[in-house]
């Protein structure tokens, strides 16, 4: 899993995928941040609209305790929400006026007649509540659970977020 | 990852011959349901880390169908059947006897027919895979799902990290007397399929 806390380095505008498991944050630069394809992932958006300072976060797993290799990533919910708000600050965000938004945590494989083993949609959510909580930071918008999954698009001029699930509308978050 | 001390161990030339076995046998589980003849015209395997998983059913925004089930026995893992939704659509016509084209979408009942497809194939691969390990791996009820396929790699992806390393990946190419058929297999073992036995 790579761990990709960079600078998006693009032109104006242009999309940069943010992979299972990565970070993106952008500072000041009018891009497209999308994760494609999120089922029990979270991806966290974040944005600063002061210093103009955007990050997407895309998200696995809810601990770094489980499946973990001893390093920080923002493969865990856990350790990549604050990693995200971190890499934000240095860039000159401030953790007071970030704009939270949270998507994902869809259960897609319901077998029948089983519960989910390890619930990992769920736990993936109440672990993105609890971290960003945990920071002191409201969630201002949130898309989360059901059975489907989502693309997330942010774009960092304006931070304004969309969903889209497969067959649905694109949905401003 | 868990440590399972008895978890069974094959080398990959084993490996392979059983997954390429299994494989075989799952056409011909799939035939005899559809009452067609079918010939596996290729097959390939790939090994990979769960990292890359999704590249080996498309993009991660392609439409797939996807037919998972959990195995456990001897040994466990996760077992997914991946048909772009055309290819599943077809399957579907076969298996109820329906002109080919008529399925256009996956409601309850051509839910119910790809997980029987599902049971069949699962059965058959995991049946053959047993047998030459002298082991017993038993499938779960399947669910189906039709969605990115980025949200169902990551998902599947998210239930195996904690015990699979790596992931199989096999190309099988089909057919039946009118058409040419293409779907993968992704076989998540609790079993290590790189070190020689012993």
């Amino acid at each position: 899993m790579t761990l990709a806390v960079v600078d998006a380095i693009a032109g104006p505008d242009e999309s940069v995928t943010v992979g299972m498991g990565e970070m993106q944050v952008v500072k000041d630069r009018p891009m497209v941040l999308t994760s494609i394809g999120l089922g029990s992932c979270i991806a966290m958006c974040a944005y600063d609209p002061v210093a103009k300072v955007a990050g997407m976060s895309h998200m696995l797993l809810p601990s770094s305790a489980e499946g973990g290799d001893g390093k920080v990533s923002a493969k865990h919910v856990d350790k990549g929400v604050p990693l995200l708000i971190e890499e934000m600050v240095k860039r000159g965000a401030a953790k007071s006026r970030l704009v939270v938004k949270i998507t994902g945590g869809a259960q897609m494989l319901r077998i029948p007649g089983l519960l989910p083993r390890l619930n990992v949609a769920d736990r993936n959510i109440d672990a993105a509540k609890t971290a960003v909580a945990k920071e002191g930071i409201r969630v201002a918008a949130i898309d989360v659970g059901g059975d489907s999954g989502r693309t997330v698009q942010m774009f960092t001029a304006s931070g304004k977020v969309m969903v889209k699930k497969v067959g649905g509308e694109n949905v401003e978050l | 990852m868990t440590t399972n001390k008895l978890k069974p161990r094959f080398d990959a030339t084993s490996w392979s011959n059983l997954a390429q076995i299994g494989s075989s046998r799952a056409i011909s589980g799939l035939s005899e349901m559809v009452n067609q003849e079918m010939t596996v015209t290729a097959f390939s395997l790939e090994e990979v880390s769960l990292e890359n998983a999704t590249s080996l059913i498309g993009q991660a925004d392609d439409l797939v169908v996807g037919i998972y089930l959990l195995f456990t026995g001897n040994a466990t893992g996760h077992l997914m059947l991946a048909f772009q939704p055309e290819i599943a659509f077809g399957l579907v016509d076969m298996a109820m006897d329906l002109p080919s084209g008529s399925t256009q979408d996956l409601g309850e009942m051509e839910r119910s027919v790809l997980g029987e497809m599902g049971n069949i194939v699962g059965s058959f691969f995991l049946n053959a895979v047993a047998d030459g390990a002298g082991i017993s791996l038993i499938p779960s009820p399947p669910a189906v799902v039709m969605d990115m396929a980025g949200a169902i790699i990551g998902s599947v992806m998210a239930e195996a990290w904690e015990e699979c390393e790596s992931l199989t990946g096999i190309r099988l190419v089909f057919s039946t007397p009118d058409r040419q058929i293409e779907g993968r297999f992704l076989v998540l073992p609790n079993f290590d399929t790189q070190e020689t036995s012993g």
